[in-house]
């Protein structure tokens, strides 16, 4: 959506002759008080030169050369504004005055991007990527500004892409979390009007300050002089995931003396936000300083963080919401009477950006930042030992599990004809009695039951006093600590190239470990792994997480379960060129980056030990050296259209975060499977390879007066990527870690993005995209027991080479399915209102389909997809049914139904969901009012999100592992019940945010 | 007007400070429901009384809200009508015979009038009908037993249930759930009460059991009672006072024979009233053969390698340990059902001590045969066809329940790459 539709220029172009060298000149003038405004950088792209406006808003460029250019004035105050500029030879150029529009609604927009869960951004399975929401904030772009603000309630990611695929800077130095390769967004702590001020480069294009990403770039520029003098403070409420929310900012502005200052602070907070159960506490600091030493030095210091307490939110099945509603959250039960959430995060990122900025020439700059960012986070959850799961929405515990029961012994041909004799095997009476605890809300059942809890855990003091208590509250640590060093040099070599060349170096060190945060009344947690114990009783090695400090007894506050560190080194080199010409510029870049990490074991685990596996000390570190290259062309057809072709070529390190199996046991990276291809039945295994991207994207810009956007195409090919996931297999009766190696998607689709201005009050804006992403080859899985056992005979291998035979490894039919990072399609059209009194209105119609739900590789195995001969625990063969046949079905197959039965197999489970579309209506208000003859202003900005109250829409979830067999018939047929559905998260039905702003 | 809006928004700070999660600790006398609590439930029958009040073999009591019944009704083949099925609107009154019912699709069709009637159908005589039923447990008032639990399932012999004894009688039931490690929620000698509308009272394989309706679904061959619902335990269980392992006592016999005599009815008939109780047999002897009489080997060799050997996948149920795996090699899947291990007294009398093959000793070598001991089990008995007797069955808690005995030690066969557990 285009912001800048309050953005009305005055222009006066009146062109002199007689001029020796071409100029250019304006005024800067505030569109509503008509006051001169001094201190606006205006800069000319293509040139790479800015001024900043004078005291009485003049800005004068001397001794232009021709071309055509780019006029940009960007400010935090005011709505940035571009301009097509073409310069004749010699040419004079007065602009006249060029009014600017105050920001007002920037405040509301971001508000929007939180309707999006921050909770979902949480990892909730370790080992898995979840897809999320592209939050590059404001930006200049349309298409952008819909994709951040119109899209982001449906966790619409730009393109596709996963988060990683972005880089966010601040002050230049990359502060993505090298582990996952993501930013945290979290980590800003909403500090909305301190990271305001950035620059959002879209896709492979070409990228000022560093080599870019595949699917963007966002420079935040964090330095004290960035922001302008005055004081800021604001009050909102919402009904989202938080109440209340204040913020306060204050800039110096440059003083006298060189030096700037800026700090901000913001407090967030709900008792109980939008989702039952939930509730938010979180405040925020900023603290910047610069000093500009003389014309060529200025250093700046900024530091930021924002201790944060919150809680998260679980996926359900769709049975429990129809239940219960979509604000259901499972996580939460009462304790004496209060609400207490079981799931609370624990976040506090402080940060530290040194800079210095040395102005070497008019010609030559050196852009240098060191960066150290600690990031503590921790989140709860319950443990329980040799005790009933204690989840309200475990699925033995919900109605639907009697009927699934019974449900599960009849094949179709009953299911569709005999429904009436198969339901009179379900006890009606005790349906209505499990059903009646979920629709009359009795919280015993329906949410956690603390007091039972504690119960359990005072009477296993007594009946077992040195024993591991029942249940406890364990809180998981992910913590990260970086350093992160950047410098860029640019050089403009001559009028027509500019080169910028630079370094970066990273060093990070994840730790994860576990503490006991709460014993629950229990005497102590005995550190050992329940389930090793279950399946191998007598076994004193396996069961042990710590093997140097056996059966240890663990108090509040100790650590436990595992504890490991992950180091990661990446350094890298990039140089790239600018052409600018009259009709073309062209760019091109490379960049070389090596990356090195290894595991570090703090606990010596028994899973790993009595397989032969290292899980202490310093683990096997592996190495890349990755190319990569880019290049851009624009034509510029006139000085209102251009044509930008964009392409990229590199090969990307996996992350650590992804590259292990069960990395809290063992010391074991996921391998890439190498099928013999003349003996499909041998494979070889070797380390993980970097991920190799191909993208190239072509774009059509325009701008006229009245409409002005632009339309992208982009194709995108990723291949040999690795993914995983964890989760119980019911054929095994184990947790299994299951890779896919081999793994290669596409990426393409059409985005666009319009602004059309009706009159001066009425302007529409659209944006779009239509994508198609997608597994494009069937990878090769490996599944592997989490407890070392062999996953067929239950036995534990003797050594390391034969836990690696004993995995499963086969073919993972995936090809064609989507990848699941929110909607394929989006489309948003914006009515926006302007009335010269300061009033401000739009109305936003949103609509969002082709979203699909995050696949389970189990569904899609060889085993599961067509069957096949394994071993048992008796060294036996045994054939595994399938619920697909290869090649065609007979004519008795059809008619005796087992074509229709594995149809409808393959239906529930070898399927991809797709996700329901829908609308969203969104609308704001906002009004200025100037006080004290305007030299304060108040602003108030109401915005309703999903007017229309559709809760039916899906934004992500996944498809659980778990499939049942019969295990008594021969072939363990898979059985026609969905035991274990899908689960989902909704987006948000009606809320509602008020801002209200104060500016002196 | 600065420094209002900063003391004010400081203001609103420090006055938002709590959240969802300020709780109350929950102390011990809080999370404990004391015995003289009012909450706590009043017993209303003894479990002996609860037995013999809704374990009744002779009819069976169909119960719902449809116009047809769960039970297969008895069919006189030759007049295709069904036969002596009555029904009573009330408990206790006078019985009329339903007219116009109908047989039809293996389901017995109840005329109109009688939808939302409880109904009792007598059924007639057959083989095997009172070794699995079901009845209801349906009552004007609430029907409250308490006991005290005396099994622990910590060794996995016992598996989703637990056995509750009277505090009084004595008599005592097991209860099934539908959870595993039940023994965390319930531990051994903790007093249960136990709210029972609702539940159902049956017997499964003539032991009875309180549980839920439930239908067998593997051959969908009948009607028994199931696991009640984990999420019903908060509604029907209440965890009185404090486990108190001391109380739980077993009840002693010299011998087998003394023991068998206790069972005795004098009209011949086996006392059920000692179905589930803990018992302690003294000085005894495992016999080292099974319930076929046949001999145990004097190795133990494991399933793999016996197979490998010997092309049989009993073979090695005769190892010398209390539990070789079940493995069914037509349709390969591990059976399930407990291994015995017979035991026999100075007399010669013997008994069967019965053991799963997922118990944590399922696979220890069981005592040197010369060697005497106590052991201390769950009574249990075990009829699924009339054809055969059934048999009485001692369930042992864990090997703390073996006294005085000492364990033999032989050689252990794997097959190549197997690895012992």
């Amino acid at each position: 959506m285009n912001r800048n539709l309050w953005l009305f220029i005055m222009l006066f172009f009146s062109v002199s002759a007689f001029a020796q060298k071409a100029s250019l000149r304006g005024v800067l003038i505030d569109f509503d008080t008509k006051a001169p405004i001094a201190g606006i950088k205006v800069s000319l792209k293509n040139k790479d030169i800015s001024v900043t406006s004078s005291k009485d808003g003049v800005f004068i460029f001397k001794n232009l050369s021709s071309g055509a250019d780019e006029l940009i004035i960007a400010s935090v105050d005011y709505q940035s504004y571009q301009q097509n500029i073409l310069i004749g030879k010699d040419e004079k150029i007065d602009l006249g005055n060029i009014a600017l529009i105050k920001i007002q609604k920037i405040d509301q927009q971001e508000e929007n991007i939180l309707l999006f869960d921050e909770a979902l951004l949480d990892d909730e399975n370790e080992f898995y990527s979840q897809s999320s929401s592209y939050l590059s904030g404001a930006s200049d772009d349309i298409y952008l500004n819909a994709a951040s603000y119109n899209f982001s309630p449906m966790r619409f990611s730009i393109r596709g892409y996963d988060q990683s695929a972005s880089t966010t800077y601040i002050n230049g130095i990359n502060f993505n979390d090298q582990e996952r390769g993501r930013f945290n967004y979290s980590s800003l702590g909403g500090l909305n009007d301190a990271f305001r001020n950035k620059d959002v480069i879209n896709g492979i294009e070409n990228t000022p300050f560093a080599f870019g990403n595949l699917g963007g770039a966002t420079n935040i520029n964090a330095r004290a002089t960035a922001f302008a003098t005055g004081t800021k403070a604001s009050v909102a409420y919402s009904n989202r995931s938080y109440n209340l929310r204040a913020t306060a900012t204050h800039s110096t502005g440059l003083m006298n003396n060189g030096w700037a200052f800026t700090a901000s602070t913001v407090w967030r907070w709900a008792n109980e936000g939008i989702v039952e159960g939930s509730f938010y506490n979180s405040w925020g600091y900023f603290l910047s300083a610069e000093k500009m030493i003389n014309d060529r030095h200025s250093v700046s210091l900024a530091t930021y963080g924002a201790p944060t307490k919150r809680t998260q939110s679980a996926a359900v099945t769709q049975e429990v919401y129809d239940f219960r509603g979509i604000y259901y959250n499972p996580y939460w039960g009462y304790q004496d009477g209060k609400k207490r959430n079981s799931r609370v995060v624990n976040s506090f990122d402080p940060t530290v950006v040194a800079n210095w900025d040395f102005k070497i020439s008019d010609k030559q700059d050196l852009k240098t930042g060191l960066g150290f960012h600690y990031s503590n986070y921790s989140n709860t959850a319950l443990g329980f030992y040799n005790a009933a799961d204690p989840r309200p929405d475990y699925y033995r515990n919900l109605p639907s599990y009697q009927i699934n029961d019974v449900l599960g012994s009849y094949g179709l041909a009953d299911q569709q004809n005999n429904m009436d004799m198969i339901m009179s095997n379900v006890d009606q009476d005790l349906l209505n009695e499990l059903t009646q605890q979920w629709t009359n809300n009795n919280t015993d059942v329906t949410q956690i039951n603390w007091n039972s809890l504690y119960q359990s855990n005072y009477l296993n003091n007594i009946a077992n006093p040195d024993g591991s208590a029942k249940y406890v509250l364990e809180e998981r640590h992910n913590d990260l600590m970086t350093t992160a060093l950047n410098s860029v040099y640019s050089n403009q070599l001559t009028r027509r190239l500019k080169l910028t060349a630079g370094v970066e170096a990273n060093y990070s060190r994840g730790m994860h470990y576990k503490t006991m945060n709460d014993l629950l009344g229990g005497n102590q947690w005995i550190d050992i792994d329940q389930f090793a114990e279950r399946d191998f009783a007598g076994n004193m090695t396996i069961i042990q997480n710590d093997l140097r400090n056996p059966n240890r007894k663990i108090v509040e506050g100790d650590r436990f379960g595992y504890d490991y560190n992950m180091h990661i080194i990446k350094a890298g080199l990039f140089a790239q060129n600018e052409w600018n010409w009259t009709k073309f510029d062209l760019s091109y870049a490379a960049r070389f980056t090596y990356t090195t990490f290894w595991r570090e074991g703090k606990m010596e685990n028994g899973r790993a030990a009595v397989i032969g596996v290292q899980s202490y000390g310093k683990g096997k570190s592996l190495s890349f050296y990755d190319p990569s290259f880019k290049a851009g062309l624009v034509y510029k057809i006139d000085g209102r259209q251009r044509l930008v072709l964009n392409g990229l070529v590199e090969t990307r390190a996996p992350y650590a975060g992804y590259a292990y199996v069960a990395p809290r046991v063992k010391d074991t990276q996921i391998q890439k499977v190498v099928i013999n291809p003349k003996n499909p039945s041998q494979y070889r295994l070797e380390d993980l390879p970097s991920e190799k991207i191909y993208s190239y994207d072509l774009t059509y810009q325009f701008t006229t007066p009245i409409v002005k956007g632009r339309i992208t195409a982009f194709h995108t090919i990723t291949r040999d990527g690795v993914e995983g996931t964890g989760y119980y297999n019911d054929e095994f009766r184990t947790y299994i870690n299951h890779t896919l190696s081999g793994v290669n998607k596409r990426y393409m689709g059409v985005e666009t993005g319009v602004s059309v201005k009706l009159n001066d009050n009425f302007s529409v804006e659209l944006a779009g995209t239509y994508g198609d992403y997608r597994y494009t080859d069937n990878a090769m899985g490996t599944m592997s027991a989490e407890n070392g056992a062999n996953l067929l005979t239950g036995e534990l291998p003797v050594n390391a080479a034969a836990a690696r035979a004993s995995d499963i490894r086969e073919q993972v039919y995936i090809k064609d399915l989507k990848v699941n990072n929110g909607p394929q399609l989006a489309a948003s059209i914006t009515l926006d209102y302007f009335h010269p009194k300061m009033w401000f209105a739009d109305i936003t119609l949103s609509y969002f389909d082709n979203n699909y739900l995050d696949f389970s590789p189990s569904h899609f195995t060889e085993m599961n997809y067509y069957g096949g001969t394994y071993k048992d625990e008796a060294g036996q063969d045994i054939t595994y049914s399938g619920y697909r046949k290869k090649g065609t079905y007979t004519a008795d197959e059809v008619k005796s139904g087992k074509y229709a039965q594995d149809r409808a197999l393959v239906e529930m489970f070898g399927t991809q969901e797709k996700l329901k579309g829908g609308f969203m209506l969104d609308a704001s208000l906002g009004k200025v009012i100037y006080l004290n003859n305007r030299k304060q202003s108040l602003n108030i900005n109401l915005n309703f999100s999903n007017i229309l109250n559709n809760k039916d829409m899906v934004t992500g979830g996944y498809q659980q592992g778990r499939i049942s067999r019969n295990t008594k018939s021969q072939t363990k047929d898979i059985q026609l019940v969905d035991r274990y559905p899908n689960k989902y998260y909704y987006a948000w039905g009606f809320n509602c945010f008020l801002n209200l702003g104060y500016k002196f | 007007m600065k420094y209002i809006i900063v003391c004010a928004s400081l203001a609103v700070t420090s006055s938002f400070t709590s959240c969802v999660n300020d709780y109350d600790e929950i102390t011990q006398d809080m999370a404990i429901l004391q015995e003289n609590d009012p909450r706590v439930w009043a017993t209303t029958m003894s479990i002996g009384e609860l037995i013999s009040m809704y374990d009744r073999i002779d009819s069976l009591y169909v119960f719902g809200k449809d116009d047809t019944l769960r039970y297969h009704a008895p069919l006189d083949q030759a007049t295709g009508t069904i036969k002596n099925a009555y029904y009573t609107v009330n408990r206790g009154d006078v019985e009329y015979p339903i007219v116009g019912a109908e047989y039809v699709d293996g389901r017995l069709k109840l005329p109109i009038e009688y939808k939302g009637k409880k109904f009792t159908i007598y059924r007639e005589e057959g083989a095997n009908k009172d070794l699995f039923t079901l009845n209801p447990i349906e009552a004007p008032q609430d029907i409250y037993i308490k006991g005290r639990v005396i099994s622990s399932d910590t060794a996995s012999n016992i598996y989703k249930y637990f056995v509750l004894e009277d505090l009084n009688t004595r008599q005592a039931l097991k209860v099934s759930i539908d959870a595993g490690s039940l023994s965390g929620i319930f531990p051994l000698g903790q007093v249960v009460a136990v709210k029972c509308n609702g539940l159902i009272m049956g017997r499964y394989a003539q032991m009875p059991q309180l549980g839920v309706y439930s239908f067998r679904n593997d051959d969908k061959t009948r009607y028994e009672p199931g696991r009640i619902p984990y999420s019903l335990v908060y509604d029907h269980f209440q965890r009185i006072g404090l486990p108190d392992k001391n109380k739980v006592v077993p009840s002693e016999f010299a011998s087998i024979s003394e023991l068998m005599d206790a069972l005795s009815l004098p009209n011949g008939v086996q006392d059920s009233t000692w179905y589930g109780r803990l018992i302690k047999i003294k000085n005894v002897k495992f016999t080292w053969k099974n319930d076929r009489d046949a001999d145990l080997k004097t190795e133990f060799v494991s399933l793999r390698r016996s197979i490998e050997d010997t092309k049989n996948v009993t073979a090695h149920q005769l190892s010398p340990v209390f539990a070789p795996s079940t493995y069914d090699i037509n349709r390969r899947y591990n059976v399930g059902y407990p291994m015995s291990r017979e035991i026999a007294d100075a007399g010669g009398n013997t008994i069967y001590v019965s053991t799963s093959e997922y118990a944590h000793f399922a696979e220890t070598f069981i005592p040197k045969k010369e060697s005497v001991g106590d052991v201390t089990a769950i009574l249990g008995w075990y009829c699924d066809n009339k054809n055969y007797a059934g048999k009485i069955q001692l369930t042992l808690r864990s090997l703390d329940d073996l006294e005085g005995f000492e364990y033999y030690s032989g050689a252990r066969r794997y097959a190549e790459g197997e690895r012992p557990q």
